[in-house]
């Protein structure tokens, strides 16, 4: 199947931690990705006092993308743009990232609302898209 | 002999040690490290920090390791080294590295530490790797100060480490020389 | 019954770090030659009176001495004008020096000298015909050495007690004790006096620890 999918990890002050594109890489795309989930932001914000899970299914609709948001209790967003529909697989797929950014948080030297630089942490979502998405 | 230093340092631990939460332990070691570095912002200066930590910490543990089991004073360096890591390591990080690659002259061994509490969470930035950060640099100083108040004089070094891509933890201890016993200076 | 006169620690480098007695008719640290004040009227020692005056209702109401404080140690003293007791320094180098000469004497008997020290050769005790004196040396080299009456014959139990429970509890423990082996540092933790006082205290008047 060739789906596109971007994924964001947005910080306590909206500014993006990491981002990461799985699938068919679209060029035209890279920025309007960003602006896209930026802009679903405030949906986040109204969608999160509606239901007391994290796990919020989608917010938003561009064009043919969906904007699925995950929200940890740290305030830290995790955003997925998604062309197809399925909940289920999105919901482990955050609930394995949210765990794995949990496990960054508690490295001394990672600073929170700081970017993830680190490639293990990269590698590890990867092999989590393809378990999951892909 | 060996078996014996094994029953006496998991018999210590079982009855005789406070257990504090790992994460709380680790967390306190993770941010004091992190904070060196930000304040010393030299690599080479941490690790010499670290070690001289450890060493204060080392020449209190070791009168705690003897309060709490019966050991006398080793035979020889070969029982140190076997009490170090079933002994000491035990009792304070419940683990019990193995001794490996002796030297000929019998003055030098490793410690193979495969599975160092310390290191848990943590992932070195590339920068600190590329210029030499020993993260649990204060193992080696506890180990030098410990020693020192056995009156051994030893060099402790990080040879290899997990968190630097290294396959295993390897601490290096050599020993210099035994220090004598002082005695009484004279009154004229 | 078991009757304590005094206690003495010595550290790595020989020097006195704890001094204290009890029951003691003539002591160094009494007949002062330095002009010392006696014991509890310094004025760093005033409130140390007054919290004991408040706790201890019966019985001796006075501290036991102790020496040395940092402004007697040899090691430690403040500036040369510093009051030093000279009478009592002098009998902790002969103490320690007995002690020294005693346990290498024996080491060597039983062929178990080294550079070293250490105690292989098991000096406990020795008697006079008015006390007796028993030694314990911990593994780190530090010396505890307590007289009692000559009839206590076994106080090695009670050294090791104080060793374990005591010293390394209150004094290497302690945070703020510089334990470092280059130097010597006398011991001045009023928690540490205060333990080891109440510990002797109550084996004197324990019939059946002897």
């Amino acid at each position: 199947m060739s789906a596109t999918y971007y994924f964001a990890i947005v910080g306590t002050n909206d500014s993006p931690l990491y981002e990461a594109e799985f699938g068919v890489q679209r060029d035209e795309s890279k920025y309007l990705n960003q602006f896209v989930v930026h802009a679903a932001l405030d949906l986040v914000d109204d969608a999160q006092f509606m239901s007391n899970a994290c796990y919020l299914k989608t917010v938003d609709r561009y064009n043919d993308w969906n904007v699925s948001a995950y929200v940890a209790p740290s305030n830290t967003r995790l955003m997925l743009l998604h062309e197809a529909k399925a909940d289920e697989a999105i919901r482990l797929f955050f609930t394995d990232c949210h765990e794995l950014y949990l496990k960054t948080l508690l490295n001394p030297f990672y600073e929170s609302n700081s970017p993830i630089q680190s490639q293990t942490f990269d590698a590890k979502v990867n092999t989590l898209a393809k378990k999951h998405l892909l | 002999m060996e078996k014996q230093y094994k029953t006496i340092g998991e018999d210590a631990w079982k009855n005789n040690v406070e257990k504090v939460n790992a994460e709380l332990f680790i967390f306190t070691y993770g941010s004091l490290v992190v904070q060196l570095v930000k304040d010393y912002e030299d690599y080479a200066a941490v690790n010499k920090q670290l070690d001289k930590m450890g060493y204060n910490i080392g020449v209190r543990l070791v009168d705690d390791i003897m309060a709490r089991t019966s050991l006398e004073r080793c035979s020889g360096f070969t029982a140190t080294a076997e009490v170090i890591s079933k002994v000491g390591f035990k009792l304070f990080l419940n683990v019990a590295p193995s001794v490996a690659s002796w030297s000929a002259d019998g003055k030098e061994f490793s410690l193979i530490v495969d599975d160092n509490p310390l290191n848990d969470f943590c992932e070195l930035p590339p920068k600190a790797v590329q210029d030499g950060l020993w993260y649990s640099n204060v193992l080696c100083g506890v180990i030098r100060g410990a020693l020192e108040m056995m009156q051994m004089q030893t060099e402790v070094e990080f040879v290899r480490d997990v968190l630097r891509g290294d396959d295993t933890s390897e601490i290096r201890v050599r020993l210099l020389r035994m220090l004598d016993e002082e005695v009484p200076a004279s009154d004229d | 019954m078991v009757v304590v006169y005094t206690i003495y620690i010595f550290d790595r480098h020989c020097e006195c770090i704890f001094y204290t007695e009890w029951n003691r008719g003539r002591s160094p640290l009494s007949d002062d030659s330095a002009g010392r004040p006696k014991s509890g009227k310094g004025p760093a020692n005033t409130a140390h009176a007054i919290d004991r005056a408040g706790t201890h209702l019966s019985g001796d109401a006075q501290r036991p001495v102790v020496w040395p404080t940092s402004a007697t140690s040899t090691a430690h003293r403040v500036s040369p004008e510093s009051p030093r007791n000279t009478a009592m320094e002098e009998e902790a180098k002969l103490v320690y020096g007995v002690v020294f000469s005693t346990r290498n004497i024996i080491n060597k008997l039983n062929a178990k000298d080294g550079p070293q020290g250490g105690n292989p050769g098991g000096f406990m005790s020795f008697a006079t015909n008015t006390y007796r004196l028993h030694y314990f040396e911990a593994p780190t080299g530090v010396k505890f050495i307590i007289t009692t009456d000559v009839s206590t014959t076994s106080m090695q139990p009670v050294l090791e007690m104080i060793y374990r429970n005591i010293y390394v509890e209150y004094v290497v423990k302690n945070p703020l004790f510089n334990i470092d082996p280059h130097v010597s540092t006398p011991i001045e933790n009023d928690y540490f006096r205060a333990v080891l006082n109440n510990y002797i205290r109550e084996i004197s008047s324990n019939t059946a620890a002897s």
